[in-house]
């Protein structure tokens, strides 16, 4: 079969890290191109992974017919501007989270997608590590009985982890910046994708670096579903530099009517607890491990869910499916954020 | 202060009977779980699962497998307790014998197709987890979807003397809840090993079938000797401990037992049996055994060999003599190394 030729637009640090990488790395795409403004990424990129297409135009690339689709990672403003014009261009699309920084940019991608008959998903990709993937269908099948309570929590220095950075996108609340749209999308999408519909959201954020960044780099948010769980959401950027500390902090907990489940993002395992197993009668709460991942491996958690995102987005190409993550999906996101940040603005009023 | 001491030296309770008929068995079980007090807690399960031991192709009668009929009696009295519970027979594949082709030797089927809430699950075919256990020698432990859901456990196994461990009882049964050809790298290790399955697949219900046991060449090659005897505890160390004093060995001598004693695991001293029956049981030294597998396997050599002269004489349609020495030449070291390996680990394929 002919592997689908890809071009990513936008060379920060989540091209390099992500994208660019598992693109190589994935047989049935083919990374022929890559577009970003700033001459120095593009010359850096190139050297690394050897690309030899390189534009400074991201309207070369999308023009090009040769390419069937195309990773987006510019910052989350500009979001809309790139996908409607690579989806009219008729090329499919990996959007990187969140869909955009407003609601009617949101709905011009997903019409966008819908007129030129392209696949749109949305780079959410924590629903790929095979520990959510066990929770979610563990929840569904009850092993925990009725899941009540569901919390996700997740810190990482974000973009105060490179020193030096203080103009920059992520600390701009008008351009899609804070904590909030970076991380907080991302939890909100799993537990979205987890528990269903979402009726009610309370939020609180503050900045604790203030002489820098003018969003929120501390955002606590509480979510009510339809089917009555209550959920919380907590991330921040105020972290301590070595991740390593931070992993057992970095954590999905779920607490149901006859159990619990707390999943690690940082590992292949999660922690289980069923009232009525006889196992965990007799040890307590017990570390798990699906057997297609050997926990004597290390395994980097990150990178794994990234190479499976890119495979999903490919696949769903070539057998021509609905994508994992739909545009719809991202919009439910976007508008739980912009919830959040409308319900802080009058906490803080208060 | 008295009530915890009273507590603390509370013996044990291992219940043995003889048992002649079904209906003995019946009675047995009834009255054994009525005194062990696992009756209401048998009423509150959902997932039962009953692990007899189907190590080998043997019939029940050689004492080396778990009878169908027992399993069918405990089966009968959980579904006149608890008639909604799941119950699960399960075994897993050794390299012996498949668990499927061991259920279906043995007469397993038939409980399923009798019993709508009863199914025979092989442990090798299920999905897994690892669970971390950090035990006396395990790590990890492969758990089967299956025995991660139970909610009560029984080990049903039989009486039989083993070569290396004296004694094949509730405790050894459980090995045969690892899946995985890793099993037998497991063997130098028993001890260990077996303490740290059992804290994990620990068994609300012990029942060692004694009707007819087995002894010398144990647990497989041995000799059925008639008992008549069933012996059901809760506890599996203790519940070991009296088989092992009632075939008349020392349950000190019987390393797992000491090991599982002396981790706090169970208890080999203290325990109040309610029928104490003795015989002996005659057990072989781990030389004769060796030695006795060894003459086996050369058996099971010559008639390879003889297989291979019969086989090569139709093909080459040729005389004994150009047959024979066509196998001598062929008998290189390295043949005859692949050949025993083969004998010894694959030997029903």
């Amino acid at each position: 079969m002919k592997p689908i030729n890809v071009g990513v637009i936008g060379c920060g640090y989540i091209a390099e890290e992500a994208h660019i990488p598992n693109l190589l790395d994935c047989p049935r795409a083919n990374l022929t191109a890559v577009a970003d403004t700033n001459s120095e990424r593009l010359s850096v990129i190139s050297r690394k992974f050897g690309i030899k297409r390189l534009y400074s135009n991201y309207h070369d690339l999308t023009s090009d017919g040769s390419i069937d689709a195309v990773v987006i990672c510019v910052p989350t403003f500009l979001h809309s501007r790139v996908a409607v014009d690579a989806l009219e261009a008729g090329k499919h699309v990996l959007c990187e989270k969140p869909i955009a920084a407003t609601l009617d940019e949101a709905d011009d991608i997903i019409s966008a997608a819908k007129k030129s008959n392209t696949k749109l998903m949305i780079g959410h990709n924590f629903r790929f590590l095979p520990n959510h993937k066990l929770a979610k269908d563990w929840i569904q099948k009850k092993k925990i009985g009725d899941a009540y309570f569901a919390r996700a929590q997740f810190t990482s220095p974000g973009p105060y982890g490179t020193p030096g950075i203080t103009s920059h996108f992520y600390f701009d609340p008008d351009k899609g910046g804070g904590v909030l749209f970076d991380v907080g999308s991302q939890l909100v999408d799993l537990l979205l994708w987890m528990f269903g519909e979402i009726v009610g959201v309370q939020a609180y954020v503050s900045t604790y670096k203030k002489e820098v960044n003018k969003a929120d780099d501390i955002a606590l948010v509480s979510l009510k579903f339809r089917n009555g769980i209550i959920g919380e959401v907590f991330a921040t950027w105020v972290s301590m530099q070595n991740w390593n500390l931070m992993t057992d902090y970095n954590t999905l907990q779920i607490l149901g009517s006859q159990g619990r489940i707390y999943s690690d993002f940082f590992g292949p395992h999660m922690y289980y607890y069923d009232e009525k197993s006889l196992i965990c009668k007799l040890r307590g709460m017990i570390k798990i491990t699906p057997a297609e991942l050997d926990p004597k491996i290390p395994f980097s958690a990150k990178s794994y869910s990234w190479k499976k995102e890119i495979e999903s987005f490919i696949d769903c190409i070539i057998n021509d499916e609905e994508p994992q993550i739909t545009g719809e999906d991202g919009r439910r996101v976007l508008k739980v954020i912009l919830d959040g940040y409308k319900s802080a603005k009058s906490n803080s009023a208060n | 202060m008295d009530t915890n001491l009273q507590k603390a030296t509370a013996p044990t309770r291992v219940i043995s009977r003889r048992v002649i008929s079904i209906k003995d068995i019946e009675d047995a079980l009834q009255f054994s779980i009525a005194q062990l007090a696992e009756l209401e807690k048998l009423k509150a399960c959902q997932n039962i699962v009953i692990k007899p031991n189907l190590c080998c192709r043997k019939p029940s009668q050689s004492g080396a497998t778990t009878d169908v009929a027992l399993v069918r009696s405990v089966v009968e009295l959980i579904r006149e307790i608890n008639p909604l519970a799941e119950i699960s027979v399960v075994e897993s594949n050794n390299f012996a014998i498949k668990a499927d082709k061991a259920f279906e030797l043995h007469g397993y089927n038939e409980l399923t197709n009798k019993y709508p809430n009863v199914k025979l699950v092989n442990l090798s075919k299920e999905r897994k987890y690892y669970v971390e256990i950090d035990g006396h020698f395990l790590a990890n432990l492969l758990i089967p979807k299956t025995l991660l859901k139970m909610d009560y456990f029984i080990s049903l196994t039989t009486l039989k003397t083993h070569a290396f461990e004296r004694i094949s009882g509730v405790l050894k049964n459980q090995f045969g809840c690892i899946t995985g050809t890793y099993r037998k790298k497991l063997h130098p290790f028993l001890s260990e090993v077996l303490t740290d399955l059992n804290s994990v697949y620990k068994p609300n219900l012990c029942i060692i079938d004694g009707r007819i046991a087995m002894e010398g060449f144990g647990p497989v090659d041995g000799t059925p000797v008639h008992i008549g005897l069933l012996i059901i505890g809760n506890d599996p160390v203790a519940t070991d401990a009296v088989a092992a004093q009632m075939m008349g060995f020392n349950p000190e001598s019987v390393p797992h037992l000491k090991y599982a004693a002396k981790h706090g695991f169970g208890d080999i001293k203290n325990i109040a049996v309610s029928e104490n029956v003795s015989f002996k049981l005659k057990s072989v030294s781990i030389i004769k055994y060796m030695g006795f597998r060894l003459f086996l396997k050369f058996l099971r050599y010559i008639e390879y060999l003889r297989n291979m002269q019969i086989l090569v004489r139709k093909t080459r349609n040729a005389s004994s003599t150009v047959s024979l020495s066509y196998v001598w030449r062929r008998l290189t070291i390295n043949f005859v190394l692949k050949t025993v390996k083969n004998l010894i680990f694959k030997r029903d394929g």
